[in-house]
C-alpha cells in the first residue's frame, strides 16, 4: 500500500484525472480519498472558514464533507462542473446548514464578531496557486460592486434569490440578471483554464 | 421546464441560490434525457462560483483533520477492493452499505431521541445547581471575563503579525509595521463590514508616536473606485487617505502623522469614493471599527 503523501505526489504527477479519481473513491480507495483531500482540502477549508468564522466549526464541516464524499463519490458528474466545485459545494452546504442550525443569540453574536477573532489561516499556496488566486482576484475586480455583492450573498451567505432582493432591495429580475452578468463575465474573463 | 429555462436558471443554481422548489425543478429538468447545452451553462457557471472559492487564500488542514476522517471511514467503509472487483462483489458491498446506511440512520434516530431526553433531563439539573451557585458564578463569570479580555487582546496581537508575515514584497513597511505593533502604546483596531461579511482590516494606531499603518490581505481593488481611509471623532469625519490595493487583495499604508497625532479616533473607517477621493464621505462603509473606550 502507498503511504498517502505519496499516492498525493504520484497521483499529481500523472495528473489524474478528477474522474478516474473520483471513481477510485467511489470504489473505496481511501488513498484515492486522500488524493481528493490534498487537491481540494486547503480552498474547502478556507470557505468553511469564511462562512462559520470559527475555525473549530470549519474543521468539523471538513470532516463530515469528506466522510459524505466518501458515501457520495459514485454521485459525481463531471459534467455539472469540477471535482473542486463539487467538493467545496458539499462543504459549503455543510458549512450554511451549520451556521442555520445556530440559534438566534449565537447568530447576532457571530454577525458582530470581528475577523480578527478568528485565526488567520496559514497560507499553504503554491507560486502557481498563488498567480491563479491573483488572476481570480483581479476578475472578480472587474465586476461592478453590486454583481460581486450578489454573488458574494449567494455563495458565502446562503442567501436565495428572493432573500437577497430582500436584503438589498432590488427587483428579483434585476437578482437574476447580476449573478447571471457576473457569472459570464468571470467565465470570459477566467477563459478554460479556470 | 426547457432548456432555456434551465439555463438562465443556471447560474443560481451554481451559486446555490434557488429555494428548495426551484432547486427540484431544476434537478428534474437534469434528469430529462436531451439537451441543448444545459450541462454546458452549469459548468461554465459553476466555474465562475467556484472562482469565488479559489480566491480565498487557503486554510492548512491540521493533519489531525484527515487522520479523524482516516478514523471515521475505518467504521464505515469496505477495504478497498484492489485492481478491477467481481461485478457481485462490487454490488455485494454496495448491499451492505445500503443496509449500514439504514441500520445506522435507525440506530441515529433511536440515539437521538434518547438524546434529548437525557439533554433535556441534565439541562433541569444544571439549572437547579446553578440557581442555588448563582452568586457564586457571578464572580467566576466576571472573572472569567478579565482573563478573556486579555486572552483576546493576546490572540488580536497574534492575529495581527500572523497577518504581517502573509503581506510580502513589502519588506521595509513591514519591517516598520512589525515594530509599530510591537512599540507600548499601539491599539489594533479591527476593521470589519457593516454587516458582517466579506473583507477585513486592521489599523494600528500610536496617537504617542504619532504614527498609524493600516494592513489588510483581503482587500480588493475596487473598479473605477478609490477606498478611502476615515477617521471618526465624535460628528468629525476626518479624511486619512486613499488605500491602494494590489491584486492580490494587499494593503500596507501608512497614515498621515499629522491626523494620527490629532488625537484617538472614536472610529477608523473605509468608504469607497469616486477615483481620487471625495472631502467628506459620499459612498457606502466597507469596513468600520470602534476602539475600545478608554
Amino acid at each position: 500500500m502507498f503511504p498517502p503523501f505519496l499516492f498525493a505526489v504520484v497521483a499529481r504527477a500523472l495528473s489524474v484525472s478528477d474522474e478516474a479519481l473520483v471513481r477510485r473513491v467511489a470504489a473505496r480507495d481511501p488513498q484515492a480519498l486522500r488524493g481528493v483531500y490534498d487537491r481540494c482540502a486547503g480552498i474547502a477549508l478556507a470557505v468553511a472558514l469564511r462562512i462559520l468564522r470559527s475555525r473549530s466549526e470549519a474543521e468539523d464541516v471538513v470532516q463530515d464533507a469528506f466522510v459524505e464524499i466518501w458515501k457520495r463519490a459514485g454521485s459525481f458528474d463531471a459534467r455539472r462542473g469540477s471535482l473542486n466545485a463539487w467538493v467545496v459545494a458539499i462543504v459549503r452546504s455543510r458549512a450554511l446548514d451549520r451556521v442555520r442550525a445556530r440559534g438566534s443569540a449565537e447568530r447576532a453574536v457571530q454577525s458582530m464578531q470581528r475577523e480578527d477573532e478568528v485565526p488567520v489561516p496559514l497560507p499553504i499556496e503554491s507560486a502557481e496557486q498563488r498567480q491563479d488566486r491573483e488572476r481570480i482576484l483581479a476578475a472578480l475586480a472587474t465586476l461592478p460592486e453590486e454583481q460581486r455583492r450578489v454573488l458574494e450573498l449567494a455563495y458565502f451567505e446562503g442567501l436565495t434569490q428572493k432573500e437577497i432582493a430582500e436584503h438589498t432591495g432590488d427587483p428579483l429580475g434585476t437578482v437574476k440578471t447580476r449573478v447571471r452578468l457576473a457569472l459570464e463575465k468571470l467565465s470570459t474573463v477566467l477563459g478554460p483554464t479556470s | 421546464m426547457t432548456c432555456t429555462e434551465f439555463q438562465e436558471l443556471s447560474g443560481l443554481m451554481a451559486a446555490g441560490a434557488l429555494n428548495g422548489a426551484e432547486l427540484a425543478q431544476a434537478e428534474a429538468h437534469l434528469t430529462e434525457p436531451r439537451h441543448e447545452g444545459c450541462f454546458e451553462a452549469l459548468q461554465r457557471a459553476s466555474a465562475g462560483v467556484e472562482a469565488l472559492a479559489r480566491s480565498l487564500v487557503p486554510a492548512r488542514p491540521d493533519e489531525r483533520i484527515w487522520k479523524n476522517i482516516s478514523a471515521r471511514l475505518e467504521g464505515a467503509a469496505t477495504p478497498r477492493v484492489a485492481g478491477a472487483a467481481p461485478i457481485w462483489r462490487e454490488r455485494l458491498a454496495w448491499s451492505a452499505a445500503a443496509a449500514a446506511v439504514l441500520l445506522l440512520a435507525a440506530t441515529l434516530s433511536v440515539r437521538a431521541r434518547d438524546n434529548r431526553a437525557w439533554a433535556a433531563k441534565h439541562a433541569a439539573a444544571v439549572a437547579e445547581v446553578a440557581h442555588g451557585d448563582e452568586q457564586r458564578t457571578h464572580l467566576d463569570e466576571q472573572r472569567n471575563a478579565a482573563v478573556l479580555g486579555a486572552t483576546r487582546a493576546e490572540e488580536q496581537r497574534s492575529a495581527c503579525a500572523r497577518e504581517l508575515s502573509q503581506i510580502r514584497d513589502e519588506s521595509e513597511a513591514q519591517k516598520s509595521a512589525l515594530l509599530l505593533l510591537q512599540s507600548p502604546g499601539t491599539q489594533i483596531v479591527s476593521l470589519a463590514p457593516p454587516k458582517g461579511h466579506g473583507l477585513s482590516a486592521r489599523a494600528l494606531l500610536n496617537v504617542g508616536a504619532k504614527r498609524g499603518l493600516l494592513l489588510s490581505t483581503a482587500l480588493l481593488p475596487p473598479a473605477g473606485r478609490d477606498y478611502e481611509l476615515w477617521f471618526i471623532r465624535g460628528d468629525k469625519k476626518i479624511a486619512a487617505g486613499l488605500l491602494h490595493a494590489s491584486a492580490s487583495g494587499t494593503v500596507l499604508a501608512s497614515i498621515d502623522p499629522q491626523i494620527v497625532a490629532g488625537g484617538r479616533p472614536d472610529a477608523v473607517a473605509i468608504t469607497l469614493e469616486p477615483k481620487g477621493g471625495a472631502p467628506q464621505p459620499t459612498g457606502p462603509i466597507v469596513l468600520v471599527g470602534a476602539l475600545p473606550k478608554s
